[in-house]
């Protein structure tokens, strides 16, 4: 009979247990999962210090956190992510997205609208007032040029250039250079942020040695996922051309106008300075060239340059300086420089269980604290406040170039049909490089322009099936 | 007679396991795919399907995009397993010859690249291409003092991706060449040695038609497949450069899974099965054929 009762008890116990849904026995324990890009420092760093908040949770907000990771590559978290909001799946309260999929995230109703959450919190709403409207048009607005928040910045990034500094102060090189050339190599951050494309190319030519397997520049040419297209992009927009009528959808006559057509010419033509195989390089090989002491200089990401100034990982951990990529010289003379935003938003799913607790970690992410202990880890946080100080620009090598690369820069379409249109860009242009480097192409300009007029009639079509352009 | 009502009583209720698995797992999402390819329908978007009939597979069909893969995607099929016929033939003479030395330890060699897994395939021959250091280059450069960049040049990359599936998929064909030619009834060999005919008269009029069952199922079973290639295609060029190794199926994953557009992907899917159906008519028929043949 003692028995039978001890038994009943237990079962009662575990029926209460079950019905509770474990909270009884974890009671005030949140857990949140974020999806981020598997490889990617920013990400992993956002996951890495998931302590600290819970630190901050169980002070301030009465609650103990506990915060799971989830990583894809680049390459497949679009499809992860789109995948799992498809099916209106609660597997991630938080994921960090690209900047480009919040139309298509935003009017399917997978993703939370911020406006009221920011509205709501006088130092929430603060923070995201103190960052770069660049940023605030990049990583939380859809439709562009309108003031709907879907996402908030989880890092910042822009496309910089690293160079080895220690051949650009090597008496030797510096003679040769200006007896070839008649004026002096670049030697400071000042130097490259007023130079053109025009000067410095000389300094690649000069540096390009095939035959000591040593080149000027690497680049991103990849079809993989965005590579190709951030780059030229970049161009054309630097160059003084763009990639479509932002209010008409119209592509025809503004990607294939001769500004747009020089810019991709001359982009592709820069494959001259680089490794052979440069031509299928993506974010890893450009590091891994500098890293490897193969090429003097390489245009690729500032959030990427933990690596390069890693004595474990680079050989040139202590040679290589980052500043600001070439512009380019407009009719009046003055220098034009647009490149490519990189950096990802963090979004709150429709489907999280916890969204409130999601909306807490994105609150505390901008506070003071946490983004200098980011920007310390060698994330780029997006705070004016903060990375407008001398202390952060000189916190990692690649800061300055980063805070000085932001303005004026500028974002894909963030158009839901995103996906299409940049696959049309990659194959079209990766063709029209890979022709290039082939040496197939006898007319350079003729070829960019074709390659040019066919992406204007497939992402207007794309555009017309879509209901943007009639 | 009572056997044969026991097991007529029990014959459908044994297979009623399979085919209700059959239908779960094949026939419902085959429906389900049919239906969907008639409706513009993006899974990420949050529209509402709408009904578009005969469109999705209209729109495809005049979309000279799909033909350009179509017609890479063939060369790459029939490209591949023809020299996978070839080679899988010469190689299954060669191992089932009694005079070749080693035959143990080399048969197993032999079948190794079948065994891996095909994304680290393209993964591996990704690394063996690289103009920089990888290993083909790296020996032409040594010996002809110059490099080609295989994954990097689209006249290149095409036969690159199409050597990797014939490296890995002569072996199998060498295997069904072997099983074919162990097929062979030794009366029939007997008949032709005593007979002192020549050895293309042999191979033509005894030993192909005994093996060609074999064979030709070897054929079907790997001209599907390539043309279901997907892994290593991915891995080593995602399709570039350009679109030159842009087969249907990369295609079609990303139209399914980057695009989300699944109405039109689903119509893609449809047509791909209904090209794989034709091919596998087209095999079936050669069998019966070279069976009477061989009689």
């Amino acid at each position: 009979m003692k028995k039978g009762k001890v038994l009943a008890f237990l079962l009662i116990v575990l029926v209460m247990l079950s019905l509770s849904g474990g909270s009884l026995l974890s009671q005030e324990k949140v857990t949140l999962r974020i999806l981020g890009i598997g490889g990617w420092h920013p990400s992993e760093l956002a996951i890495k210090l998931a302590p600290e908040f819970n630190k901050y949770a169980e002070e301030n907000l009465g609650y103990s956190v506990e915060i799971l990771g989830d990583f894809a590559p680049f390459t497949a978290l679009y499809e992860k992510a789109a995948s799992a909001l498809a099916s209106h799946s609660d597997a991630y309260d938080i994921i960090i997205s690209d900047s480009q999929w919040l139309g298509a995230f935003s009017t399917g109703g997978h993703i939370v609208q911020l406006n009221d959450i920011i509205e709501s919190d006088p130092n929430f709403k603060a923070a995201v007032e103190d960052m770069y409207p660049e940023h605030r048009a990049s990583y939380m607005t859809y439709p562009d040029g309108s003031d709907q928040y879907w996402g908030l910045p989880q890092e910042g990034d822009d496309l910089v250039l690293y160079v080895r500094k220690d051949l650009l102060e090597d008496p030797t090189e510096q003679a040769n250079f200006k007896e070839k050339y008649g004026f002096d190599l670049p030697q400071t951050y000042e130097d490259f942020k007023n130079m053109d494309w025009e000067t410095f190319e000389k300094v690649l030519e000069f540096f390009t040695r095939p035959e000591e397997n040593f080149y000027g520049l690497a680049a991103e040419y990849s079809k993989e996922y965005d590579y190709i297209s951030d780059h030229v992009m970049s161009f054309i927009w630097t160059w003084g051309g763009d990639v479509i009528d932002w209010k008409t959808f119209k592509v025809d006559g503004v990607i294939n106008a001769p500004e747009a057509v020089e810019a991709l010419e001359y982009y592709v033509s820069l494959l001259r300075f680089q490794p052979p195989g440069a031509v299928t390089y993506g974010i890893d090989q450009c590091v891994n060239a500098i890293s490897q002491g193969q090429v003097f200089s390489t245009l690729t990401w500032a959030a990427v340059g933990a690596p390069i100034f890693d004595p474990n990982l680079s050989k040139v951990y202590d040679k290589v300086m980052v500043v600001m990529p070439p512009g380019k010289k407009d009719e009046n003379g003055n220098l034009r420089r647009v490149y490519c935003l990189g950096g990802q938003p963090w979004v709150i799913s429709s489907y999280s269980k916890h969204q409130k607790e999601a909306i807490d970690f994105l609150k505390w992410w901008y506070t003071e604290d946490a983004q200098w202990t980011f920007a310390r880890g060698g994330g780029n946080p997006v705070i004016r406040s903060i990375i407008d100080t001398e202390e952060f620009k000189n916190l990692n090598p690649w800061n300055r170039a980063y805070v000085d690369m932001i303005p004026g820069g500028r974002d894909f379409w963030h158009l839901p049909c995103y996906s299409e249109l940049l696959l049309i860009q990659q194959e079209e242009w990766t063709a029209y490089a890979s022709a290039y480097a082939a040496g197939e192409v006898e007319d350079t300009f003729a070829a960019a322009q074709k390659a040019m007029d066919n992406i204007a009639r497939r992402q207007e079509q794309v555009l017309k099936d879509w209901g943007f352009l009639e | 007679m009572i056997q044969e009502d026991y097991l007529s009583r029990w014959r459908w209720r044994f297979l009623l396991p399979l085919l209700i698995f059959m239908i779960a797992w094949n026939v419902i999402p085959l429906l389900w795919v049919l239906g969907m390819s008639f409706y513009r329908l993006n899974l990420v978007s949050g529209m509402s399907p709408r009904f578009l009939g005969l469109e999705n597979y209209k729109s495809l069909l005049n979309d000279p995009y799909f033909w350009d893969r179509f017609q890479i995607t063939f060369s790459y099929v029939l490209i591949a397993v023809a020299l996978e016929i070839v080679i899988g033939f010469a190689l299954g003479f060669l191992f089932n010859s009694q005079d070749v030395m080693g035959k143990k330890i080399m048969l197993p060699i032999l079948f190794a690249p079948m065994m891996i897994a095909p994304v680290a395939s393209g993964v591996f021959f990704r690394f063996m291409y690289d103009p920089y250091w990888g290993v083909i280059n790296h020996f032409l450069n040594g010996v002809f003092g110059f490099t080609i960049q295989f994954l990097e040049e689209s006249k290149w990359a095409f036969p690159a991706v199409v050597a990797v599936d014939v490296w890995m998929w002569s072996p199998f064909m060498a295997l069904m060449c072997i099983a074919g030619l162990q097929a062979v009834p030794s009366y029939l060999l007997e008949a032709a040695e005593i007979d002192r005919v020549s050895w293309w008269t042999k191979f033509r009029y005894v030993i192909l038609p005994a093996m060609s069952p074999v064979f030709v199922l070897g054929a079907l079973l790997r001209t599907i497949d390539a043309f279901k290639t997907f892994d290593t295609i991915f891995v080593m060029t995602g399709g570039g450069p350009g679109s030159s190794t842009e087969l249907l199926s990369l295609s079609l994953y990303r139209m399914a899974f980057l695009f989300f557009n699944t109405g039109k992907a689903s119509s893609l899917a449809i047509v791909m099965l209904f090209i794989s159906i034709a091919f596998t008519s087209i095999y079936l028929m050669l069998i019966p054929k070279s069976e009477v043949r061989g009689r």
